[in-house]
C-alpha cells in the first residue's frame, strides 16, 4: 500500500514534465466527469487491464487495511459497471465530483506517476435535494501506454466514520 | 394462508396478528411509543454484542459503545480482566472517553475537572480535593459497573442486572457462534446508515426469500436450479439459515455482458459453486447477525463477518459490520481476506447495498395507510421450528420472542 505521507523515497526536485502533468490532470478530471455523467463504460476504459480499484475508510487505512472492496483487473471493473447499470431497475442519483489534484510525483515503484487528490462528492437522489455523499482522497498510480495516460491503481480513502445508506455509486 | 379467502381479508384477521405469529403489525416499524418501549424493555434487558477480545488485548485497551442512548466503556484491567462501566464522569457527567477504541494508559482522566477513574470505573483521584472537606466520600463516586460476560471471545454487556446469564440467553445460538468465531480475530469495522427502522435490517437477515430477486449479482445462482437450504427458529429469538452455493456462472456472464455491452470472459466473483461449501446466516436476538461459511477446505471459503444494528431513532439506525480472520493465517491469505471479505457487504457492497435500498423503500411504503396494517411472514406452513431456505420460521421466531419483551404495548390500539 502506498502511504499518503511517506515521501522519503522521492527526490525532492523530481517532477513529471509539464506536458505530462497536464495530461495526468485531465485523466483524473475525466474519470470524475465520466462517473458523474454515468458514462461508466468509458470510465472503465480509463483504467489499465491489470488495474486495481479500491475503496477503504480512513479508519481502516490507518489500522489493519480492511477494504470495502478491491476490484482487481478490468473484468472486476466490468462487473462493477454492470452492477451500476443494472441494479434496482431505477435511475441512479446524479453525483457531482469536485476533485482537486494536489500532487503529481514520479511513482516510487515502476514507471508513471503517483497522484494525490482530494475529492468532495455531492449527490442528488431522485426527488431529493443534494447531499454530501463523500469526501476524501484519491491515491492514484497512473501510467502512460505511449499514447494515453491510464489509471493503474486507484485507492479512494473515505473520511467519514459512517457511510451513507446507499454507497454503491462510484466514489 | 387460505387461498379461498377474499382479497383484503388478511388485513383484518385478528388471528393473524402478532400473537398468531404469521403477520406482523406494521406499527412496530413506525410507532414512536413502541420504539421508546424497545429502548427501555429490549435494548436495556438483552445481552448486547459490543466487541471482541482481540480488539482489546492489553491492559488499558478500551472500547466505547452507546446502548439505548447510554454511553458505556469496556476496558481491560491490569490483571487482564474485562469490565464495563458507564462512560460518564460521576462529578458532572462528561464522557470519559470519546474514541471508538484506544488505550487509556491505565486510567481515564476526565477532560473537565480531571477526576480520574481506573479501568473498572473506580474513582482514583480528585484534584484539589481539600475544598470538599470531609463531605466527599470517594467510594460513592465510582462509575457504576455494567454487567459484562464473554462467549468464545465475543464481549457482551447487559444493562439489566436481573437478566438471565449470557449462557442461558444465547441458548442454541452458542454452537454456531463458536463455529463462526472460534480461533478468529477482528480485522476491522465499517459502519453505515440505515434509513429505516432497525428491525427491517434484522428482518432482512432472517429472510432468504428475497436474495434471488433483490440481488441482481446473485440471481444467476438461482436460475433454473432447485433451491436448497434450511431455515430454523432456534428458540430464544435466534435463528439459523444454511444453504449451499448453487447454479452456474454462465448466466452471470450474460448479465455482465448485457449491461455493459462488452464481452465478458471472467469467472463470477460472487462465488464459484462448490459441492462442499456452505453459507450460514445466523441471527442472535435481538440485533446481532453473523454470516459465515466453510466446507471446501479453501482458506477463503472459511469466512466470518458479524453485524450489529443499533437504532438512533424509530426510522434510522447505524449498522456496523465486523470482519474476522483466522489467528495466525498466512500473510497472503490475510491480505486477500482484507481485500475481498467485504466486497458484497456494507452500503458500498454489491449485495448489501441492495438490502439498504429495500429497507428505505419499505420505510416509505410502510407509512402508506392504516388500512394496510399487517406485513406477512407466513412462508412455511408445516408445524415445528424448521423448514426450507425460503421459509420464515426464522422471522416468526424473532417476533414471538420480541413479543415477550415488549408485552402490553403491542396490544394497545393507540401507538
Ligand atoms: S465533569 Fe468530570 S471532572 Fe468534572
Ligand atoms: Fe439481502
Amino acid at each position: 500500500m502506498i502511504e499518503v505521507t511517506d515521501r522519503s523515497a522521492i527526490e525532492p526536485q523530481a517532477r513529471a514534465d509539464a506536458a505530462s502533468e497536464a495530461a495526468i490532470t485531465r485523466l483524473i478530471q475525466r474519470a470524475a466527469r465520466f462517473s458523474d455523467e454515468q458514462r461508466y463504460v468509458e470510465w472503465m476504459d480509463l483504467f489499465t487491464d491489470d488495474c486495481r480499484h479500491a475503496l477503504i475508510t480512513r479508519e481502516n487505512h490507518r489500522e489493519q487495511g480492511l477494504y470495502n472492496y478491491v476490484d482487481k483487473g478490468r473484468l472486476a471493473l466490468q462487473e462493477r459497471v454492470a452492477y451500476l447499470l443494472g441494479v434496482w431497475h431505477t435511475p441512479r442519483g446524479k453525483t457531482t465530483h469536485v476533485v482537486s489534484v494536489l500532487d503529481i510525483e514520479p511513482a516510487v515503484e515502476g514507471a508513471g506517476a503517483r497522484v494525490v487528490s482530494n475529492f468532495i462528492i455531492a449527490r442528488a437522489a431522485p426527488a431529493e435535494d443534494s447531499k454530501l455523499y463523500a469526501s476524501g482522497q484519491y491515491i492514484d498510480h497512473v501510467v502512460c501506454d505511449g499514447e494515453r495516460w491510464l489509471i493503474k491503481e486507484r485507492t479512494a480513502i473515505i473520511d467519514s466514520s459512517f457511510l451513507p445508506a446507499d454507497f454503491a455509486d462510484l466514489v | 394462508m387460505n387461498g379461498a379467502q377474499a382479497a383484503g381479508d388478511v388485513w383484518d384477521r385478528n388471528d393473524l396478528k402478532l400473537d398468531g405469529g404469521r403477520v406482523i403489525d406494521r406499527r412496530v416499524y413506525r410507532s414512536k411509543d413502541i420504539y421508546q418501549a424497545e429502548l427501555a424493555q429490549l435494548f436495556t434487558k438483552t445481552w448486547q454484542w459490543v466487541g471482541h477480545e482481540s480488539e482489546v488485548p492489553a491492559f488499558g485497551d478500551y472500547l466505547t459503545v452507546q446502548l439505548a442512548g447510554r454511553p458505556i466503556i469496556v476496558a481491560r484491567g491490569e490483571e487482564g480482566r474485562l469490565r464495563a462501566f458507564y462512560n460518564s464522569c460521576t462529578h458532572r457527567g462528561a464522557m470519559l472517553a470519546t474514541a471508538a477504541k484506544g488505550n487509556c494508559g491505565g486510567s481515564f482522566t476526565c477532560m473537565y475537572h480531571a477526576w480520574s477513574f481506573d479501568t473498572a470505573g473506580k474513582l482514583e483521584s480528585v484534584p484539589k480535593a481539600e475544598a470538599y472537606g470531609a463531605e466527599l466520600k470517594k467510594a460513592c463516586y465510582d462509575s457504576p459497573a455494567v454487567r459484562l460476560d464473554t462467549f468464545c471471545g465475543n464481549i457482551f454487556v447487559n444493562i439489566d442486572g436481573k437478566a438471565p446469564p449470557l449462557d442461558e440467553f444465547l441458548g442454541a445460538s452458542k454452537q454456531h457462534i463458536t463455529e463462526a468465531t472460534e480461533g478468529q480475530e477482528v480485522l476491522g469495522r465499517v459502519r453505515w446508515k440505515l434509513e429505516g427502522n432497525w428491525k427491517l435490517w434484522h428482518d432482512n437477515f432472517r429472510d432468504n426469500y428475497h436474495p434471488m430477486f433483490t440481488h441482481q449479482v446473485l440471481t444467476f445462482l438461482y436460475q433454473g436450479v432447485e433451491i436448497k437450504g434450511e431455515n430454523h427458529d432456534l428458540g430464544g429469538g435466534h435463528s439459523y439459515m444454511k444453504f449451499p452455493p448453487q447454479g452456474s456462472g454462465d448466466s452471470y456472464a450474460k448479465f455482465v455482458q448485457r449491461l455493459t455491452g462488452r464481452a465478458y470472459a471472467g469467472a463470477p466473483a460472487m462465488g464459484t459453486p462448490d459441492k462442499q461449501a456452505y453459507h450460514v446466516i445466523m441471527a442472535v436476538f435481538p440485533n446481532l447477525d453473523i454470516q459465515f461459511g466453510g466446507g471446501n477446505g479453501s482458506p477463503y471459503s472459511s469466512y466470518s463477518v458479524l453485524e450489529v444494528v443499533r437504532p438512533i431513532s424509530v426510522s434510522e439506525a447505524i449498522i456496523e459490520i465486523v470482519a474476522f480472520g483466522h489467528v495466525g493465517e498466512p500473510e497472503a491469505v490475510r491480505q486477500e481476506r482484507l481485500e475481498s471479505l467485504l466486497s458484497i457487504q456494507t452500503s458500498s457492497g454489491k449485495v448489501s447495498a441492495d438490502d439498504t435500498e429495500a429497507a428505505r423503500r419499505c420505510t416509505i411504503g410502510l407509512g402508506a395507510s392504516e388500512a394496510m396494517r399487517w406485513s406477512n411472514m407466513g412462508r412455511g406452513q408445516a408445524p415445528g421450528m424448521s423448514g426450507a431456505k425460503n421459509d420464515e420460521y426464522s422471522l416468526r421466531g424473532f417476533y414471538s420472542e420480541y413479543k415477550k419483551y415488549m408485552g402490553d404495548i403491542l396490544r394497545s390500539e393507540n401507538n
